[in-house]
């Protein structure tokens, strides 16, 4: 389950746990549109740095991209074979990151790979060795990742 | 950071407080009171000004977090979910569930904060 705004604030997006993905108008709560089409809890969402899309992905183990304007699922991203836990679009709009979960175990690594929104395509590929706890998009563009082992925590970027 | 370590990670102390630090120093500027209930999501707005803490007791609350003060506080009929700051930090989207197996499953309230003072 997850809630996020758009850019602009005027809309609040959520994903829940009727499997729903629901777009509201901020300030009058009406609904503007509803998806149904995901057959499982989506876990993340977020909007694209323009407004225009929305980005969702959960247990069935696919990304989709809908209009924001009227719920219409517009891609599908390649499939893979774990959940999709989080996703960040990019700061410049462009690109966006998906933390994936191993459905078998919280202790067992699942990649993270960052997609370019508009063409689809894989940008990077990345296999922890161990689970991913967190990161996010920072302002020069690179991604930071913090994976945590019994022993230490470990910050990466990737370009 | 937009990712936290996991969904419910409580990021409370179990002393049922949240701190903030300053940075390098590590001072507690802060110390927020959650009044014995375990907080399910603790979360920042992008310009550092509103600290939230959902709890486990279905309650909302906002604190200025550079004066420690409550600006907002609500008590959810349902469980607490998770929430989101508006990116201008004036409004506020909280959403709940309810038990498995009960017809309420699922809703989201907005809220305007209070604006600059």
């Amino acid at each position: 389950m997850a809630v996020v705004f758009s850019p602009d604030g005027s809309r609040i997006a959520s994903a829940d746990t009727e499997t729903a993905i629901r777009v509201f108008d901020a300030r009058t709560g009406k609904l503007r549109w509803r998806f149904d089409e995901m057959t499982l809890e989506p876990f993340t969402i977020d909007f694209t740095a323009d407004g225009k899309f929305v980005l969702v992905g959960g247990p069935n183990r696919s990304l989709i991209l809908l209009d924001a304007s009227s719920g219409k699922a517009l891609r599908l991203y390649s499939k893979q074979k774990d959940v999709v836990r989080y996703l960040q679009v990019s700061l410049d709009g462009r690109a966006v990151a998906v933390a994936y979960f191993n459905g078998n175990g919280s202790n067992i690594p699942a990649p993270v790979i960052v997609f370019d929104i508009s063409s689809g395509n894989v940008r990077s590929h990345w296999m922890p060795n161990t689970p991913i706890i967190g990161g996010g998009w920072i302002s020069d563009g690179r991604l930071l990742l913090a994976t945590a082992a019994p022993e230490a925590l470990h910050i990466w970027s990737l370009p | 950071m937009q990712w936290p370590g996991t969904a419910k990670s409580p990021p409370a102390g179990k002393d049922g407080k949240i701190r903030i630090w300053t940075l390098p120093a590590g001072q507690v500027v802060h110390s927020f009171e959650l009044n014995g209930a375990e907080a399910s999501q603790v979360l920042l707005s992008q310009d550092g000004r509103w600290l939230l803490a959902g709890d486990s007791k279905g309650t909302v609350r906002v604190w200025d977090s550079a004066t420690g003060e409550v600006r907002f506080e609500t008590a959810l009929r349902h469980y607490f979910d998770t929430a989101a700051f508006s990116p201008d930090g004036n409004m506020l989207a909280v959403a709940a569930t309810g038990e498995p197996g009960t017809d309420f499953r699922f809703a989201v309230e907005a809220a305007a904060l209070p604006t600059c003072v």
